[in-house]
């Protein structure tokens, strides 16, 4: 490093009779400048060098959310295409593994009681195979009827196919077959064809909020399109 | 030339340091995880609030219930692990609601949520100060799971930094597993008996 | 050495000295609400009443009747028949939440009430399970000036002496009312 860099103060000269208070000033200005000749290394950073490396910082700043920003941009614009499927293949949801097997419509849930009075459900039974760490029931939020879209539909009951019963948490890497089940409206027709959501999940370690390990919605991996089956007779 | 070379060597260390910080800062998650507290089966095990016990372990390939004469049969992908214990409160009334099996590979099941009305069953009872109550626990777990995992025991598995029980079963877990086993209605203390087919 | 680089040093060594007051500050600046709301949940004793007095809590007068021990269903326990009354003041009347009440000891360890009242004490004192359930409905019912008599049963072990009711209402909390007999 040259010395013309910073001592440009220095190079300055400082007028004044020997004894006053300016000639005082002088003699500890040069002083300081010998002083930071000899220290140099250890000096702090100089007004340029401060502004080169805000510069560069912003620039880089800039440029990173510039890229990051161009991405998303480009990202919403060409999303992936959301695969199509029929029943028996395989989702990948990030969180499950989930196969619809089967859609249906009777007048009696999958615990085989019929309700005293007459209802009619849509049931749609499904393979689920949890990939996390841990038990969990967040499978229920996972299938959603997007076709036919029905105003007030209640959210779906789910079964577990072992119990003919209520399904808990699914446990890691137990594969279990549950049925969602669903009143269907008295006055809305019933359907022939289904076109399902499968949501996706992504896994990320610190959240945004606290920076806590989760699961979150991450839109939808696939569309699954099924015709229903009819159990008669029917009301 | 030495001075640029000094100078991208320190920028590749600062972001060396950086990413190292990075990724062995721990998250929300590990710094507000329970307090572990290690025990065996056969003694007692306590924190702050509450103790408990394992006194038996059984596995089976499918479990019964028999209520009032009517026969419900439990299958699984995997085995069932039966847990035998006691727990008391110590300071107040409460209710244990976080029940683990931690497996070897780190992969944790909870309680079975299948026996809603079995009496006796962990979450059915209420521990209360000085009366110690029998417990029954039950987990699905795939058969490899079982040897070398941990029972883990909190009050809740929603309080941040609480202080959780981590028995090892291994002494009395039994070597072999059973075709099935039922559990019934018993009266008295312990409110349900095992019985080997 | 230079005039600056002392002043510099000394801003330095005082900002450093002013963090170790600063940081503990802010913290506690924080977390003050946390550590109040803590204080009025932990730290506060209940309300003592001995004897028959009647004390004002959530705006009635309560009263503890009787403690009354009856043989358990097993040999360790024993069962607590607790009877108490309240008479309703305006306030209380208008209150929606249910009674958190708890059986103390000596030890301070706590009971809360068994879900049902217990067989032996229904037997005993036939009628008690029509009583009403402590809590706003009944208040309501009662209305200002009106008297609820409650009654709740408790499993405890036979070493637990001194006992006491613990009586706390959401509206009212964090105070609690002791009722000593």
């Amino acid at each position: 490093m040259t010395a013309a860099w910073w001592s440009g103060n220095c190079s300055e000269k400082l007028s004044g009779a020997a004894g006053t208070r300016s000639a005082r000033i002088g003699a500890l200005h040069a002083l300081s400048c010998r002083a930071k000749r000899e220290v140099v290394g250890k000096q702090p950073f100089s007004l340029k060098q401060r502004i080169y490396a805000l510069l560069i910082a912003g620039l880089g700043g800039t440029t990173a959310a510039a890229v990051s920003f161009a991405m998303s941009v480009y990202e919403a614009a060409n999303p992936d295409p959301i695969p199509v499927l029929s029943a028996n293949e395989t989702v990948d949801t990030g969180r499950w593994l989930v196969t619809i097997r089967d859609a249906r419509i009777g007048d009696i849930p999958p615990t085989g009681t019929k309700p005293f009075e007459p209802k009619r459900f849509l049931m749609v039974e499904m393979d689920l195979d949890n990939r996390s760490a841990g038990t969990s029931n967040a499978f229920q939020e996972l299938v959603a009827i997007a076709e036919p879209a029905v105003e007030g539909l209640p959210r779906p009951t789910y079964y577990l196919a072992r119990d003919r019963w209520i399904a808990g948490g699914i446990n890691p890497n137990m594969s279990e077959r549950v049925i969602a089940t669903w009143e269907w409206p008295r006055d809305k027709p019933l359907p022939s064809e289904v076109r399902l959501t499968v949501a996706g999940q992504i896994y990320k370690p610190r959240d945004n909020l606290y920076g806590s390990p989760g699961w979150f919605r991450n839109g939808t991996a696939a569309v699954v399109v099924m015709p229903v089956g009819r159990k008669e007779p029917l009301l | 030339m030495s001075r640029v070379l000094g100078m991208a060597l320190a920028l590749v260390l600062a972001a060396a340091a950086l990413y190292g910080m990075q990724h062995s800062t721990p998250g929300y998650g590990d710094i507000t995880s329970p307090i572990a507290i290690d025990g065996k089966a056969g003694e007692r095990v306590e924190e702050d609030t509450f103790a408990f016990g394992v006194a038996r372990a059984h596995l089976a390939r499918s479990l019964r219930t028999e209520n009032f004469g009517k026969v419900k049969e439990y299958t699984t992908s995997g085995v069932w692990l039966l847990v035998e214990g006691a727990g008391v409160a110590k300071v107040e009334s409460l209710t244990l609601t976080s029940a683990e099996w931690l497996g070897p590979t780190g992969i944790r099941y909870a309680l079975s949520q299948r026996f809603s009305n079995q009496p006796g069953y962990l979450v059915n009872e209420r521990l209360d100060p000085g009366l110690p109550t029998p417990l029954l626990l039950a987990f699905e777990v795939p058969e490899k799971e079982v040897a070398g995992g941990r029972l883990l025991l909190a009050r809740s598995a929603l309080i941040p930094l609480d202080e959780q029980l981590r028995i090892d079963i291994a002494g009395v877990l039994p070597n072999s597993v059973s075709p099935s086993l039922t559990i019934l209605r018993s009266e008295g203390d312990i409110r349900w008996a095992i019985r080997r087919e | 050495m230079p005039s600056k680089t002392v002043s510099e040093r000394r801003a330095y060594w005082g900002s450093m000295a002013a963090l170790g007051l600063v940081l503990p500050a802010a913290v506690l600046a924080h977390s003050w609400g946390s550590l109040a709301e803590w204080y009025d949940r932990h730290g506060r004793e209940p309300i003592l009443v001995e004897g028959g007095v009647s004390p004002i809590y959530a705006g009635a007068a309560w009263r503890l009747v009787y403690l009354k021990r009856l043989p358990g269903p097993s040999a360790k326990a024993a069962v607590v028949l607790a009877e108490f009354e309240a008479r309703v003041g305006k306030d209380t009347a208008s209150m929606a939440g249910m009674c958190r009440i708890r059986l103390t000891d000596a030890d301070g360890r706590l009971w809360a009430p068994t879900f049902t009242l217990e067989p032996i004490a229904r037997k005993a004192y036939p009628g008690i399970e029509e009583r009403p359930l402590c809590g706003g409905p009944a208040f309501a019912e009662a209305g200002p000036g009106g008297k609820v008599d409650m009654v709740a049963t408790f499993l405890v072990p036979h070493d637990a002496v001194d006992l006491a009711l613990l009586i706390g209402l959401a509206e009212a909390e964090p105070d609690t009312l002791l009722l000593k007999p």
